[in-house]
């Protein structure tokens, strides 16, 4: 027993500062649990195993290890999802490479924890989260500050740790990416304890319970089991534990990006029901009418996340948290944000055997189970567990690049619809403006400028959600409407551009020949313009491909969101980045290709016409 | 059947026309010669209704004009009666010379499709377009596109007959039989009036008024 005791200070030396360490071993003398000490030494992680007895350790390794670190390719900043994936489409190669290089960067073993290091080096802790989720995770007061039980919880870790908690914004789905590219430290917001996940991150103990919960339409009688969820279309934030859980009892999960939303259409009808931790529906299902809670389907639990190559910031970080909850300050946190219930009791009396059911992994069934003294003392660590392999499963594979392929086919049709408003509704406006006198040329110039002047996106959520309670558009239709009204706009330009493009002298000649002018226009002038317009509306067509993209934040799954998902699925953006990017371009090359061929032809036939 | 009475243009401080009279006979071939910038253009326009005039009275086969604007309406039934032919082909790019010439036959004249082909195809033989009934105007050379530009006119059997320099990029053997042409409609009860700087269609006209600074010199 005293042996072992004697292996793990050791290790923990050559990764965790002394006083740390101190601490954690007075911490488990202290209380005689010496099954946990045991399972720390017998847990103990691969690289633990593998360090040597005399490693140097304190400043001294810490100066060596700044020197030969290769993990700091992280420090690119901290650059966005949505920016990332602009470059995705840019440099789809060079992004491959620079994206599989932090994986095989796995942690230098024979130095002190690089995140450890970092820490003590910025006094930081940099967090990850969105605050998006809204209440009362992170979200932002009347005064712009960042508030939010998680916050407080940040804040108690940080201190511990000797440093300030910073807060990163970043969209909630990318988190894990985010995180492995070190755009924070932690991931620490509402973040689920879930096998596959386990096998991208460390995670330290839990800090909260949630169930996710089932909320329907008081008339509906969708029970709450995954049967009831079965081929029904079900709302969720997308990237979520919940999420997965409407995929995997077989109904059609419905994304979202912002917690509102999808109670707003499950009022509307557009959807059967939503499934969402009982934090968030608590807040966000309130005051809207006929919606009822149809139960919990699942129950789990939110923890702190590191990079796999930082256990010994995980370790800190659980010490950290295993304190809190020791000296109730956890509970205090969550009591304050009127969180606090029975079931979080369990979190402090939480064991190694615990954590590893939490994430879906053995348990020994010979030891016994942690809370050996009844949760009187203050809770086990759980710092050496074994970890779950790196992921494998989920790869990129054919059946998901068919996922792909099918997504395109939706951006395809959306496209084509959306430009089948648009083409003849930017001819009508082109004519409304040319010839429709006063009013109706000011009338058409206002929707122009209007359309063109603000974003698709503010269009999307207004036509979507704004005029949900008068208008309730299903999430397509929507998103047809909306890419169609707003590329009227450029098109009614274009089409205004090529009818100022045909000679005067051609309107005269039908006009000298009896012709009405209204006939003029509608066998001599448009026909033209219309040919004249064709390399722009063409072009037109390539960026509302692009566009529609946009229509994602309502719900509709198409190339770029399938692709996210893919990627968060197989935990790799390389591959499905590339394979999107390839899609797009085999839809948009062709059509820049037809424009090019109109063009050529447009100035053939006005060269005639000029002499 | 054309009566011109004191008309006057102004374009700006410019006389364009200045107090014109003038009158044509049912079935008469009139050539307007003068220099460029005389007004022989202007008056065209005035006649089809293009160009408001200042003072005066006109009367084409039939329909008043007065001084101002005319309305669209009037406009519309004048060039039903008195067909303006531009000095520039204006041939429409986007549709073959049939379809060019049988444009205004079916949406002026209300001709059947079948009706107004063969109409167009008649027209388009006489002026020796035969082999050009389905080529695009884009591969028409400048005389062959002027020529298309006077069947499209022909074609309507107007009343009367107006042509901006006719004859300007044909060459010399299609000269005379234009000139034949014109001659031919003014005697089947076309009025036909061509401003023209060439000497063998003025020659080959029954009418010669000059026109000199905005004003008719000689008749």
């Amino acid at each position: 027993m005293r042996s072992k005791m004697k292996t793990a200070p050791r290790t923990f030396d050559a990764r965790v500062d002394r006083a740390i360490f101190m601490r954690l071993r007075a911490h488990l003398v202290g209380r005689g649990g010496s099954v946990s000490a045991e399972n720390d030494a017998s847990h103990a992680l691969p690289s633990d195993t593998k360090a040597p007895a005399s490693l140097p350790c304190g400043g001294r390794a810490f100066r060596e290890w700044k020197r030969s670190s290769p993990s700091t390719l992280g420090r690119l900043g901290r650059v966005s999802a949505r920016t990332c994936l602009v470059a995705l489409t840019l440099l789809p190669c060079a992004l491959v490479t620079v994206l599989t290089v932090p994986a095989r960067a796995e942690g230098p073993l024979l130095v002190p924890d690089p995140g450890l290091a970092r820490i003590s080096r910025t006094k930081v802790l940099r967090w990850g989260g969105d605050v998006q989720g809204g209440e009362p995770f992170v979200h932002e007061n009347a005064k712009g500050e960042r508030v939010g039980f998680e916050v407080e919880i940040a804040d108690g870790i940080a201190k511990r740790l000797g440093a300030k908690a910073e807060f990163v914004q970043n969209d909630w789905s990318n988190l894990v990416p985010s995180l492995e590219r070190d755009s924070f430290d932690v991931v620490l917001n509402g973040f689920e304890m879930t096998a596959s996940r386990a096998k991208r991150v460390l995670y330290t103990r839990p800090y909260k319970t949630y169930a996710s919960r089932l909320t329907v339409r008081a008339n509906a009688r969708l029970p709450a089991t995954r049967e009831g969820m079965a081929k029904k279309r079900i709302g969720s934030l997308s990237g979520t534990r919940s999420f997965e859980i409407v995929r995997e009892s077989g109904g059609e999960a419905v994304p979202y990006e912002g917690c509102l939303e999808p109670y707003i259409d499950l009022e509307q009808g557009r959807i059967d029901g939503v499934l969402l931790d009982d934090l968030i529906a608590a807040r966000y299902s309130v005051g809207r009418k006929g919606l009822v809670v149809a139960g919990d389907v699942e129950q789990g639990n939110y923890a702190v996340a590191t990079k796999r190559s930082e256990p010994g910031l995980r370790d800190a970080v659980d010490r950290a948290l295993a304190e809190m909850e020791s000296v109730g300050e956890l509970r205090k946190i969550l009591e304050r944000a009127k969180l606090w219930e029975a079931r979080d009791e369990r979190l402090l009396t939480w064991t190694a055997q615990d954590q590893a059911r939490a994430l879906g992994q053995p348990v020994r069934e010979t030891e016994s189970d942690g809370g050996i003294d009844g949760g009187a003392g203050p809770p086990p660590t759980i710092s050496a567990l074994p970890q779950a392999p790196e992921a494998d499963e989920a790869r990129f594979d054919a059946s998901r690049f068919l996922l792909l392929v099918r997504a395109a086919l939706v951006t395809l049709s959306l496209s084509l619809a959306g430009m089948a408003i648009a083409a003849p509704l930017g001819l009508l406006l082109a004519c409304a403006r040319t010839y429709g006198g006063k009013t109706l040329a000011y009338a058409t110039t206002t929707y122009v400028e209007i359309m063109r002047g603000t974003p698709l996106l503010l269009q999307l959520y207004l036509l979507y959600f704004g005029l949900a309670p008068w208008l309730k558009l299903p999430a397509p239709a929507a998103a047809v409407l909306a890419l169609g009204m707003n590329y009227a706009a450029y098109e009614a330009e274009a089409y205004r551009a090529g009818i100022q493009a045909v000679p005067h002298g051609h309107v005269e000649a039908g006009l000298a020949l009896g012709m009405t002018r209204l006939r003029v226009v509608r066998s001599v002038v448009i026909p033209q313009a219309v040919r004249l317009a064709l390399p722009n509306v063409t072009s037109d067509f390539v960026s509302l491909l692009k566009d529609s993209s946009l229509v994602s934040v309502i719900t509709v799954v198409e190339l770029t969101k399938q692709m996210s998902i893919t990627a968060v699925d197989v935990r790799a953006w390389g591959g499905p980045g590339l394979a999107c990017a390839i899609l797009y371009l085999a839809m948009s090359y062709p059509l820049s290709r037809l424009a090019r061929r109109f063009e050529k032809k447009a100035k053939v036939e006005n060269v005639e016409v000029e002499t | 059947m054309i009566t011109i009475e004191n008309v006057t243009v102004r374009d700006g401080d410019t006389l364009r026309l200045d107090d014109v009279s003038m009158t044509l006979e049912k079935g008469v071939f009139a050539a307007l010669v003068g220099e460029s910038g005389s007004g022989k253009s202007t008056l065209l326009r005035v006649l089809s209704g293009f160009l408001p005039f200042a003072k005066g009275k006109v009367s084409v086969a039939g329909i008043s004009l007065a001084a101002g604007a005319t309305p669209e309406a009037t406009k519309v039934a004048l060039r039903r009666a008195c067909v303006l032919v531009l000095q520039d082909a204006n041939l429409f790019p986007h549709l073959d010379v049939t379809t060019n010439v049988t444009l205004a036959l079916r949406h002026v004249c209300g001709l059947g499709a079948q009706e107004a082909e063969a109409r167009a195809h008649a027209t388009l033989d006489r002026l020796g377009l035969a082999p050009k009934r389905t080529a695009m105007p884009e591969s028409l050379s400048g005389g062959q596109a002027q020529r298309v530009a006077l069947a499209r006119a022909l074609v309507l059997k107007p009343k009367v007959l107006l042509l901006d320099e006719p004859t300007s990029a044909l060459d010399p053997k299609r000269k005379v039989e234009i000139a034949a042409i014109f001659r031919e409609q003014a005697e089947a009860g076309t009025t036909v009036i061509a401003v023209t700087h060439d000497e063998g269609l003025s020659n080959a006209a029954h009418a010669r008024y000059t026109m000199a600074a905005g004003k008719l010199t000689d008749a």
